[in-house]
């Protein structure tokens, strides 16, 4: 086994690079623009705050994209950890679910803190696994969870499996005041004080209120079918209920009452880590030819990833941003970037210059406008349209 | 000279693990066997499969001094499960650990049995203390053993000076105690060996490094690599509770630190509404981008607002200060 580790880590390691770079085609989304500046809302600042100290990188995206998507593909070793006491076709078959899962193939490799919180769940579901482990090291157990609740909201839908982890390990109720409620208290401590965070959850939380019960529900099963590419999100759901373990069920809930208010589609990876440990529980009751039954789990698994894979590609998000800017900075003058209409923050990613909303007060200090709807009359005397970019761009003569 | 067929009290086994010690051999076993002429005693040699044929060497030896047996061992190479098998077929009740290279003076040895006879469980001949040394080590070795030293004392929370020496007695219940039923891993035996005891009473007995006689020492960066291994899940486990506890306080102080200066928000709707207002309306006038911007705190009839311009590369940054009834902006400083 150890002679094989280190081409299998290496293999695994490739795809990582290959799901990175395929995350990059779409260039910076909104969101992870927000966490590579370190923009402060909604989340914690724990992971954003890191990712901010490296902007000086000039390949600061691709660095954490490879990152990130290393962390995701080379967990798979927790995975088989949990395996442990599986038959070998079903440990296999367990880590080719990870490794195929929709949430994992879709999110491995993009800059954002919901699969961030997903991977550290399934730290958590190894834990459960490895009590011992977690007794001996329960402060650094509560320091993880620390980290995890710092670094994205969402994971406190992963509170019950923490609470699982460090009851099994200490039977301690101040273990457990210690090291899963303190974090929590320090996390409500941190919301309290930064009431904009507040506002900005409460306005994402209520933009689709409209929406009826049964399109919620039709849109959640759709997003569990996403994060286990079907196969898993069958069998994993099932599993999570044969278990009888109430920290899954109840997580599983968590995430699925979460999903049902906001459906997002980066969602469906929160899926991910709870559906592997509930095929997990299947195959430990499962009795049969393992080598069979675990071929064709696979065979099943490869269909579903599949046809996931060819209903929801991998977004190209084809922003502008990266052009215009670029275009603008070329010319190396001074002054703030005016931009007419809506824009996500890749923008202020791609432009080492301020930018600010379109306002005819701040045309006088402006260098460039860029119109993203339809600006207003600029006179030709002062301004000329910038050529060979995506969008309208005015700038300074 | 005294040899032995059979456990008697207070008899000194003495434990040699080796691993191409064959040139060594001939000289420290005439030395041990010099010093505890007086003494109860046996010589464990336990022996790594050598290469070098040390143990035959060791067999030789044996029929010029019966009091030398001989333990060949064939399965998990490792000085720590050398030694715990030493500790299993040892027969004597104080048992003895050292190097067969020359760099541990035998002359420590009765003053070793002599501790634990008086009470001690385990007697360290130590480098550390009073009237010992580390001889004629470079300065890096000085400084790693230093190092690991400093750490392992942090770590085990005993008052031990020289918790890494390889020169050391223990009474042989406890020694048998310390490896029931774990196997020891790793090169520091006697680390192993306090981490698994209970509030041992330990003694510590002054000695002087010597230069090895012959081959090279087995003492390598893996080596110390394996010994952090060890302490640094023990400093863990002792420490860990109370770095966490700092950890969380001082993340809740700043946080608090924090909420003072926005209380009034969550006690106040019609400031609450004020301030939401004048921030949109200043946003909007002057183009920021909401994301921008983030509440410093309140002055009488004022909300002051950090604006930070979130760009690649250093952020511009600037302190604002909004009057609630007009949304007037000027900057915080001097104010």
């Amino acid at each position: 086994m150890r002679r094989t580790m280190i081409p299998v880590a290496l293999g695994l390691e490739v795809y990582a690079v290959v799901l990175a770079i395929i995350q990059s085609l779409g260039r910076v989304r909104t969101d992870e623009a927000k966490y590579l500046l370190d923009i402060p809302y909604p989340h914690p600042p724990f992971l954003r705050a890191l990712m901010s100290w490296t902007e000086w990188l000039p390949f600061q995206e691709m660095f954490w994209r490879v990152l990130l998507a290393t962390f995701f593909i080379q967990a798979v070793w927790l995975v088989w950890g949990m395996g442990r006491t599986l038959p070998r076709p079903f440990r296999l078959a367990l880590c080719a679910a990870w490794l195929l899962a929709g949430g994992v193939i879709l999110y491995a490799g993009s800059i954002m803190l919901a699969p961030v919180n997903a991977l550290q769940a399934l730290v958590l579901v190894w834990l459960l696994y490895r009590p011992g482990i977690a007794a001996r090291n329960a402060a650094l157990v509560g320091l993880f969870w620390l980290i995890m609740l710092f670094t994205g909201f969402q994971s406190v839908l992963y509170l019950p499996l923490m609470i699982a982890v460090v009851w099994r390990a200490t039977r301690r109720p101040v273990d457990l005041l210690l090291y899963v409620f303190a974090p929590l208290g320090l996390l409500v401590l941190y919301t309290l004080g930064n009431p904009l965070a507040i506002a900005s959850i409460t306005h994402h939380g209520g933009e689709d209120l409209q929406s009826s019960l049964a399109f919620r529900t039709f849109d959640t099963v759709r997003l569990l079918l996403i994060g286990g590419s079907i196969a898993l999100a069958v069998v994993g759901t099932v599993g999570v209920f044969l278990s009888r373990r109430w920290e899954l069920i109840a997580s599983f809930a968590l995430v699925t009452a979460f999903v049902l208010l906001n459906r997002f589609e980066y969602y469906a990876v929160l899926f991910t880590p709870l559906l592997v440990a509930g095929l997990a529980v299947v195959l430990q009751k499962l009795q049969g030819n393992s080598k069979a039954l675990a071929a064709g789990f696979l065979v099943a698994m490869g269909a579903g990833t599949i046809v996931t894979l060819l209903l929801y590609p991998i977004h190209s998000y084809g922003s502008s941003a990266r052009s215009v800017m670029r275009g603008i900075m070329e010319r190396e003058r001074g002054g703030d970037v005016l931009i007419q209409g809506k824009f996500g923050h890749e923008w202020q990613y791609e432009s080492r210059l301020a930018l600010r909303r379109f306002s005819q007060e701040h045309l006088k200090d402006a260098q460039a406008v860029v119109c993203l709807e339809r600006c207003p009359t600029l006179p030709l005397s002062d301004w000329e349209p910038l050529g060979a970019v995506a969008v309208e761009v005015w700038v300074r003569r | 000279m005294l040899w032995l067929s059979a456990t008697v009290f207070d008899v000194l086994s003495v434990i040699l693990p080796t691993y191409n010690e064959a040139e060594n051999l001939p000289r420290v076993i005439p030395e041990i066997e010099g010093v505890l002429k007086d003494v109860l005693h046996e010589i464990l040699v336990v022996d790594d499969a050598s290469p070098d044929g040390t143990s035959d060497v060791a067999e030789r030896l044996s029929k010029d001094y019966p009091a030398v047996r001989v333990l060949r061992r064939t399965g998990e190479r490792g000085l720590s499960p050398a030694v715990a098998d030493g500790f299993r077929h040892a027969k004597g009740e104080i048992l003895a650990v050292m190097d067969a290279d020359g760099q541990h003076d035998p002359a420590l040895l009765p003053l070793l049995q002599n501790e634990i006879i008086k009470g001690a469980d385990v007697a360290i001949g130590s480098r550390y203390v009073a009237g010992g040394s580390v001889g004629r080590w470079n300065i890096g070795r000085k400084l790693l053993s230093a190092t690991g030293t400093l750490l392992t004392r942090l770590a085990l929370g005993v008052t031990v000076r020289d918790p890494l020496s390889g020169f050391f007695a223990v009474r042989g219940d406890t020694a048998r105690q310390a490896v029931a039923g774990t196997s020891l891993r790793g090169f520091k035996v006697l680390l192993d060996v306090l981490v698994r005891l209970p509030s041992p009473r330990v003694a510590e007995v002054p000695f002087h490094f010597r230069t090895r006689l012959h081959g090279e020492s087995k003492l390598s960066f893996t080596v110390h690599l394996a010994v952090l291994r060890t302490v640094f899940p023990l400093l863990l486990r002792r420490f860990g509770p109370a770095v966490f506890i700092l950890v969380c306080a001082l993340c809740a102080i700043v946080m608090l630190a924090r909420l003072w200066d926005i209380h009034p928000l969550y006690f106040n709707a019609e400031l609450r509404m004020k301030t939401e207002t004048a921030i949109r309306r200043a946003a909007e006038e002057e183009g920021w981008i909401l994301s921008d911007l983030s509440i410093r705190g309140f002055r009488p009839g004022m909300v002051a607002l950090t604006r930070r311009a979130h760009v690649r590369g250093r952020d511009p940054v600037e302190c604002v200060l909004i009057d609630l009834a007009t949304s007037a902006r000027s900057p915080c400083a001097g104010r």
